[in-house]
């Protein structure tokens, strides 16, 4: 096919559709009206698929002008066109392409089942199982392009999208943000912009969400809900626990509603003891993977090597200490705390409940961030770069995932159904809820920095950088060090295997700090203070777990022997971390930065699921 | 006459498939047929036209993404030949192509007729009604199309890629302590790709 000068190709191809199936073809390809399949292929321009049945009836035009009469009698004979029709009905796909042909038909496979619904009554089509015949069913029925017109500038498909999200930021910033009159500008201008451009997403198929079904902070981090309260629950006897839940479920917040910004917002968690106190039968118990039925606190002493559970409190300081959690947060204090009062009064008086414990969060502003960002309690901008999901909050940065990494009963980054053995009744449009509270000890962690400041240009400010891997506004440093906390926390394309693997580990997070914070070059207060590590998954062991034992807990796939991630597990005393440079660092961690003080996992239903719960039965 | 049986109706160009695709992507899709002796010739012309590059007067009339052209004297897989040879013309616009063709018509009547002139029905490129009439009735309804980047015409494009290498070149490397001078040299050089007409806002 014909090379066009800006490296797209022209991909044509005629399959011939088997008799009388052209109606049922035509009905498939319109069904995808809505959400087109080749979103999720990559380096297409445009693309059409035309069900061709018949030639168009052409008659010879009347009332021509003296050239055309002229040329129609050079051209026919000034003879009209005799019948003819195309022999059976063709399905014609029709594409302009980044690189080769083949390289696209190679690429056309990733469109699996929907490969299979559009060709599938065409004669000869194999199937897009093996890719062999996949791509030679259509190579075999190309036509070439005997000349090809570009008007569009040089690009590819990426480079385009990019450019066009780029230009639109940049100009949205250039419209509203004109003077750097107080030296903010560049800060303001990474925050606009370049946070976006970190990574651009790809396009992956869109899913559909059955929205009202699905718990809102799935789809949502509530970044206007400044205030949270965690309310931990005890079932203390089934039926009466079950009628408490009837009435709470139509309370909880589900990612319908999220898209309208509500002032407050509920969820509500289960853990696997809590089913069990729920009577949930065991057969369905036991179809829950590992990780959910021991528990957090029976896989702690892998979670935290070396220190487990020691440091836990109440009310996770036993196995299955917490049944049920509710997640309440709002826009501030006002909104917050009259609901809060009722739901405690009525958990504590629906006769199967006791209240175990409550846990206030509120979220810390950036100096910088204009509100749009926030910062943890050793300084940082959080909530950075987070995965999305595929079709769903359009725009931002990071992995665009399928659905069935965060909301079980859908197809999943490896292609499988998300939680494909649980029952469906309970299961589907649920997701599961990592819960973690970890204290951080701010002094410790600006002792550590001060120590190390005197090697560095910058200070403890470097330090602290080099350690994180970005800088407290959020800009990541280049190249990031080998053994920093964003790349252990997700290494990217960095690891062996690259992205393909490493995004088989990505977690929505929804945490809030918790504790007052301590402002820089304050005294040691004593004062309790941390992160509620929240995360939103479809798979706790492969993306929770994985990433805190493999990356985290151990430096091992990081060429760092057994060194840790002071930021997420134990660290200390007397553990020093290598930080590379001419000529290399090490700092000394004087004691741990981070301890776990509790945690579960719990199941976020979805919420036919948790009207199902509460019936009597 | 064209002996058919199903012939697509009027009713099914009223544009509803594209629906969901509201945007500055059309596609039209046109197939005609043409007697098989003039195959070579048009071939010949065809291949002439793409050793000589994009045309300027093409390139200015900046609403065209890409338009491609193929001669088929056979269809892929077809046993019996069928009396004509087909040209298959395929094309992805910005907006209604409607309000274009006839650009076409005024600016290049000779191409188009060396390009259609083979083609049964062809009333001439000018004038540009009746050259539109018979596009629009050989358009094919197209069951499902795609555009990666639905939103945004060839212009804007242009203008996007000049953006991006006017950012990398100016703000890609700036010194942080410079930012503020390197961003004003930005604007200075990129402001006339920098409209921000957001309904939204």
């Amino acid at each position: 096919m014909t090379r066009v000068k800006t490296g797209t190709r022209s991909v044509t191809v005629f399959a011939r559709i088997a008799d009388g199936r052209a109606a049922d073809v035509r009905d498939r390809l319109r069904a995808y009206r809505e959400q087109s399949p080749f979103a999720g292929v990559a380096g297409v321009h445009f693309a059409r698929l035309v069900v061709l049945e018949h030639a168009v009836r052409q008659t010879r035009p009347a009332g021509m002008s003296r050239k055309a009469r002229l040329l129609d009698l050079l051209a026919h004979g000034g003879r009209p066109p005799r019948p003819d029709d195309l022999p059976h009905p063709y399905l014609m796909l029709t594409a302009t392409v980044d690189g080769e042909p083949a390289d696209f038909f190679r690429r056309l496979q990733s469109l699996g089942p929907a490969a299979d619904a559009i060709w599938g009554d065409c004669t000869g089509y194999p199937g897009h199982h093996r890719q062999e015949s996949f791509v030679a069913f259509f190579a075999d029925r190309g036509v070439r392009a005997d000349y090809t017109f570009s008007g569009s500038p040089e690009g590819t498909v990426a480079q385009i999208s990019e450019a066009l999200r780029l230009r639109s930021k940049v100009a949205a910033f250039a419209a509203t943000a004109p003077d750097d009159a107080d030296g903010t500008l560049r800060s303001r201008f990474r925050i606009a912009v370049d946070l976006a451009e970190e990574q651009a997403p790809e396009p992956g198929p869109a899913a559909e969400l059955e929205l009202p079904d699905i718990q809102g902070l799935v789809l949502r981090g509530f970044g206007d809900h400044n205030v949270a309260a965690h309310l931990f629950l005890q079932v203390t006897s089934g039926a009466p626990a079950r009628r408490w839940l009837r009435t709470v479920a139509p309370e909880v917040t589900s990612a319908a509603e999220v898209g309208d910004r509500p002032a407050r917002a509920l969820h509500l968690g289960i853990s696997h003891a809590g089913l069990t106190r729920l009577e949930v039968p065991a057969a369905q118990l036991a179809a829950f993977p590992v990780e959910f039925r021991e528990g957090m606190h029976g896989r702690e002493e892998v979670l935290s090597p070396g220190r487990g559970t020691k440091p836990w409190q109440e009310p996770f300081d036993a196995p299955g200490g917490v049944d049920i959690v509710l997640l309440l947060s709002a826009t501030g204090d006002a909104e917050l705390e009259p609901w809060l009062d009722r739901l405690r009064t009525d958990a504590a008086e629906c006769g199967g409940l006791r209240v175990v414990g409550e846990q206030r969060g509120a979220r810390m502003p950036a100096p910088e961030g204009e509100g749009r960002l926030f910062i943890e309690h050793f300084g940082f901008a959080d909530g950075i770069s987070q995965p999305r999901v595929a079709g769903h909050g359009r725009g931002g940065p990071g992995e665009v995932l399928p659905p069935g990494e965060f909301v079980l009963g859908l197809p999943d980054v490896d292609g499988d159904i998300a939680g494909r053995h649980l029952p469906p009744g309970l299961s589907r449009n649920g997701s599961y809820l990592v819960y973690r509270k970890l204290e951080q000890d701010v002094p410790a962690f600006r002792e550590m920095t001060a120590a190390a400041a005197g090697r560095f240009e910058g200070g403890a400010d470097d330090v602290a950088a080099g350690l994180v891997g970005r800088r407290r506004d959020g800009e990541p440093l280049a190249p990031c060090p080998a053994g920093a906390h964003v790349r252990r926390a997700n290494p990217r394309g960095s690891l062996p295997g690259g992205r393909k693997l490493s995004r088989r580990h990505l977690m929505l997070r929804r945490g809030i700090p918790y504790g007052p914070y301590l402002p820089p070059g304050a005294d040691d207060d004593g004062v309790e203070r941390g992160l509620l590590f929240l995360a939103v998954v479809g798979d706790p062991g492969r993306q929770f777990e994985f990433v805190q034992t493999e990356w985290l807990a151990d430096g091992n796939a990081f060429g760092r022997g057994r060194e840790e991630d002071v930021f997420a597990t134990a660290g200390g005393p007397g553990a020093r971390i290598l930080l590379e440079g001419s000529p290399p660092a090490y700092v000394p961690v004087p004691r741990p930065l981070v301890t776990c003080r509790g945690g579960e996992y719990f199941l976020l239903p979805g919420l036919a699921a948790l009207r199902g719960l509460g019936n009597p039965d | 006459m064209i002996e058919t049986t199903d012939p697509p109706g009027e009713e099914s160009r009223d544009g509803t498939y594209l629906s969901s695709l509201a945007g500055r992507g059309t596609p039209l899709t046109v197939l005609t047929p043409m007697p098989r002796r003039w195959v070579p010739l048009l071939r010949a012309f065809l291949f002439i036209r793409h050793l000589m590059g994009a045309p300027a007067d093409l390139k200015r009339m900046s609403f065209i993404h890409f338009a491609h052209w193929s001669v088929l004297p056979r269809l892929p897989g077809q046993q019996r030949r069928s009396r004509y040879a087909y040209l298959l013309f395929r094309s992805d616009f910005n907006g209604a192509w409607g309000k274009y063709i006839d650009a076409f018509s005024l600016e290049i009547p000779a191409r188009m007729a060396l390009i259609w002139g083979w083609s049964f029905g062809f009333p001439g490129a000018l004038p540009p009604e009746p050259f539109r009439r018979y596009i629009a009735a050989n358009d094919l309804e197209v069951d499902h199309y795609y555009s990666a980047y639905p939103g945004s015409g060839v212009t804007e494009i242009a203008a996007a890629l000049r953006v991006r290498e006017a950012y990398e070149r100016h703000l890609g490397g700036a010194d942080p302590a410079e930012f503020g001078a390197a961003w004003q040299r930005f604007l200075d050089e990129a402001q006339g790709d920098l409209y921000s007409w957001e309904a939204h806002s």
